[in-house]
């Protein structure tokens, strides 16, 4: 088990992905279709108060604070954004 | 024709901090790298996940309350008032004789009587069994408190106001007392700043905005991810120079030069440029080059954005002499006092400059490219600093830059 309390097989890794882009489509206002993982934040319109969003609605979800570190900074598409949120998540950070 | 403007001299410095009551307090924790950073006590816990932060302790609060402070005033009020008790009998005035109408108070603050505020709010709301809202709830609370409270403890009669602008208000607080003088206005100024705004609601906001850190702050270091809150107040007696000689005071510094600018961009993420030009109009204004500044006590909050933008705009304004400039970030140690924080780093500033002491930047754990400076990391660096800066950037892109050198 971890911290969200799935196990760590490969179905409850694309459920948590997908639990993810729930979040990023809902507190970003992007429809769900254009969260492709090759998609560019950037084209996307994704800007810092956007990832402020996502990290509260992530919070309010998961009960984790996921701070705003330069790894999360550095992030340029949708794919890593994912994986790193499924990392943190998985880790239970704070 | 070049008018010759009055010198201002600092003669005296006072402050309360999460390091302790004083200067003394402050600059042993800062010069020797031990964080005043522990678990914050709240009155009430919201949902917050962030429990760390440089709180002032209990015994501080009860030593201040045995040494006569008032009770019946807001906290940020009350830390003004205990760090000017300590700058004026520094500067050796006595308790009304620093007042008058040649004299001014100008206190920077970023928030205000939050305190008084949610107390006030979670009244009104009905949240607790007590009905009945303080009346003193207006007078307390407001920003300008701590300045009209200053001015009463110590007579002042001439100009009295707050200035705010989030983390640069202290900074600009002291930069318009030290224009004040040089204009003729006042003779001295009791400038700083003071902030006490670590209350469970505010505190719950600033999680929301994701940038304090759930671990360590670490200034212009690799793996940085946020901001450590402080609270305090630094107050500062700054002193048309003649009438300071006048009167025999002993100067602890000149106050060289202020320069400030907005950046006009966006309400949170600061641009390079704007902190740049506020270091060159400081240059200019103490009439140096940049090659004579020997030390940068930079604002250094140790979010990604602010060291990475800083670090550019540091090298903007130096060009190559950057490369031979001793940078450090006090906030690790005392936290980011927000509208104090500038006049509790310049008291560190000048600490610095008379001990020849460098405070080092506490938990960096490796050097970001993108933060390319002569870091002075975790260890203190000994090293004769003339001239020195000392820079406060706020959100809404107000930036401000002090600079002093031996008096």
């Amino acid at each position: 088990m971890n911290a969200l309390g799935a196990t760590d097989d490969n179905s409850s890794t694309e459920d948590l992905e997908k639990r993810i882009l729930d979040v990023i489509a809902q507190e970003a206002v992007i429809d769900r279709d254009k969260l492709a993982p090759n998609a560019t934040l950037e084209s996307l319109g994704l800007n810092s108060i956007d990832v402020v969003h996502i990290l509260l609605g992530l919070e309010d979800k998961f009960g984790i604070y996921i701070a705003l570190d330069d790894a999360l900074a550095g992030i340029k598409n949708v794919g890593e954004l994912v994986t790193y949120f499924a990392k943190m998540l998985g880790e239970g950070k704070v | 024709l070049t008018l010759s403007r009055p010198k201002v001299l600092i003669t005296g410095m006072g402050c309360v901090s999460a390091c302790g009551i004083g200067v003394t307090s402050l600059w042993t924790a800062v010069k020797s790298g031990r964080s005043a950073v522990g678990p914050t006590q709240l009155r009430r816990w919201l949902n917050h996940k962030v429990r760390t932060s440089a709180q002032i302790k209990p015994d501080v609060w009860q030593g201040l309350f045995a040494s006569g402070l008032p009770a019946k005033v807001d906290p940020f009020t009350q830390l003004a008032l205990a760090a000017t008790e300590e700058a004026r009998l520094q500067a050796g005035f006595g308790p009304t004789e620093i007042g008058g109408s040649r004299a001014a108070v100008i206190i920077g603050c970023g928030a205000g009587g939050l305190s008084t505020q949610e107390d006030a709010f979670v009244i009104a709301y009905g949240l607790c069994e007590t009905e009945r809202l303080d009346p003193m709830t207006i007078p307390r609370g407001m920003m300008s408190a701590a300045a009209s409270h200053v001015g009463m403890k110590c007579g002042v009669t001439g100009p009295t106001f707050v200035v705010s602008s989030a983390c640069a208000s202290a900074g600009q607080a002291i930069g318009v007392g030290m224009l004040m003088i040089r204009s003729g206005v006042v003779d001295r100024v009791i400038a700083g700043g003071t902030e006490a705004s670590l209350t469970p609601a505010t505190l719950r906001a600033w999680e929301t905005l994701r940038v304090l850190t759930p671990d360590a702050c670490r200034p212009f270091s690799v793996r940085r991810n946020g901001m450590v809150l402080g609270e305090g107040a630094g107050i500062l007696v700054l002193e048309n120079a003649d009438r300071a000689r006048d009167r025999g005071a002993k100067p602890l510094a000149e106050l060289l030069g202020y320069g400030t600018s907005s950046d006009a961009n966006d309400i949170l993420r600061c641009d390079p440029a704007g902190a740049a030009a506020a270091i060159t109009l400081a240059l200019t204004d103490a009439g140096l080059a940049p090659e004579q500044i020997d030390y940068i006590n930079a604002h250094g909050t140790g979010t990604v954005l602010n060291d990475r933008s800083e670090s550019e705009a540091v090298r903007n304004a130096f060009g190559d002499a950057a490369e031979h400039i001793a940078v450090s970030s006090t906030k690790p140690i005392h936290g980011h006092a927000l509208g104090a924080t500038g006049a509790l780093e310049l008291i560190a500033t000048v600490m610095a400059m008379r001990e020849g002491c460098v405070p080092p930047t506490m938990n960096f754990i490796g050097p970001d490219p993108a933060c390319a400076l002569d870091i002075v990391t975790n260890e203190p660096r000994s090293m004769r600093v003339d001239f020195a800066l000392s820079n406060s950037f706020g959100f809404g892109g107000i930036n401000a830059s002090l600079i002093v050198g031996a008096a």
